[in-house]
């Protein structure tokens, strides 16, 4: 067995068809492979990072990416220094998405319930200002729950 | 651009041309290149036989008796080729991808085992090569050269360094890419 067969390209070649791809074929009747040269636009690898559209509808969540993106600090090349902080970035993200969007019901249900608790709390009694402004904060919190 | 290379170890036979018929509608190659047709006469009817009814050009170089022989088929509705040359163990077209008109050269190479006849081969493809560079160019086929040991594998196959050396230094003075291999080790 041997590599006998294949493509050789030009720089200019690989410019202009990116993600060039060579690919074999099923050993038929020679006992030489099929080669093909391929361009596969839709195949990048695997994804460095992914997110949810939901994500953007929290106000908190630019922020949040904004300031951890930052509070990186890596140091080598510049595809080096990318590739480690999409990692961590990736980590950071999965910890707020815990905290944040996952099992919205749920946390919907939890305030839905404290205001229902301060509602009842505010007909038989005068609500303290904290209280009020929990309130608020509540409401603005189920609103944006809602809309995720 | 779509390319396929195949040596196909002979045409001669019609299971092989069905499977060659089999591949190109499969893959829908723009260009087709194969070496060791082992076919001394290509006519429109051969190219039928591999490439069907659809619109396409081609251009060969005849075996030596029964001895290598290559053959170039396009398909004319997505390249316009305006230049054929043969020489030595190899053919070259060169033309333009229709829809982005961009140009492109291609090199069909059926190497011989030889290491003296190499060298030779290489050193006649350097310069068409070096001064070929700045368009899309594509050298393809059967080098029956490897780069490096192991690129060859089991009891029948030597690898020879000087063999190797020399494949390397045309592939790197002239700037070539050698592109991983997706599916398998060897060909």
């Amino acid at each position: 067995m041997s590599r006998l067969d294949r493509f050789f390209l030009s720089e200019k070649w690989c410019d202009t068809w990116h993600n060039t791809i060579q690919g074999t074929h099923q050993r038929g009747l020679s006992d030489h492979v099929p080669l093909t040269l391929h361009v596969d636009e839709a195949n990048w690898g695997p994804r460095p990072l992914r997110m949810l559209k939901c994500w953007a509808d929290f106000p908190s969540y630019e922020d949040f990416v904004r300031n951890t993106w930052g509070s990186f600090h890596i140091q080598g090349w510049g595809g080096y220094v990318l590739r480690k902080k999409l990692k961590m970035m990736k980590a950071s993200i999965k910890e707020w998405h815990h905290h944040h969007s996952q099992n919205l019901n749920g946390k919907i249900t939890t305030i839905k319930n404290r205001i229902s608790c301060l509602d009842l709390k505010g007909e038989s009694s005068v609500l303290h200002d904290d209280e009020i402004a929990e309130l608020h904060e509540l409401s603005f919190n189920l609103h944006t729950l809602a809309r995720a | 651009m779509k390319l396929m290379s195949y040596n196909v170890r002979g045409l001669g036979g019609g299971e092989k041309r069905v499977e060659v018929r089999k591949l190109v509608s499969e893959k829908q190659p723009f260009v087709l290149c194969i070496q060791e047709s082992k076919l001394e006469v290509i006519d429109d009817w051969m190219i039928k036989s591999l490439w069907g009814d659809a619109a396409c050009g081609y251009s060969y170089q005849p075996s030596r008796g029964a001895s290598g022989g290559l053959v170039t088929v396009w398909d004319t509705s997505c390249v316009t080729v305006w230049f054929t040359m043969s020489f030595n163990h190899v053919l070259v077209i060169k033309g333009m991808v229709n829809q982005t008109t961009e140009d492109f050269i291609i090199f069909n190479v059926y190497a011989p085992c030889d290491s003296e006849a190499k060298r030779a081969l290489w050193d006649k493809l350097s310069p068409l090569v070096a001064s070929n560079n700045d368009v899309c160019l594509c050298v393809c086929g059967d080098f029956n050269s490897v780069r490096v040991p192991e690129e060859r594998k089991g009891r029948w196959t030597v690898f020879r360094q000087a063999d190797a050396n020399l494949f390397n230094k045309f592939i790197d003075d002239n700037f070539l890419f050698d592109l991983p291999i997706c599916g398998r080790l060897f060909t």
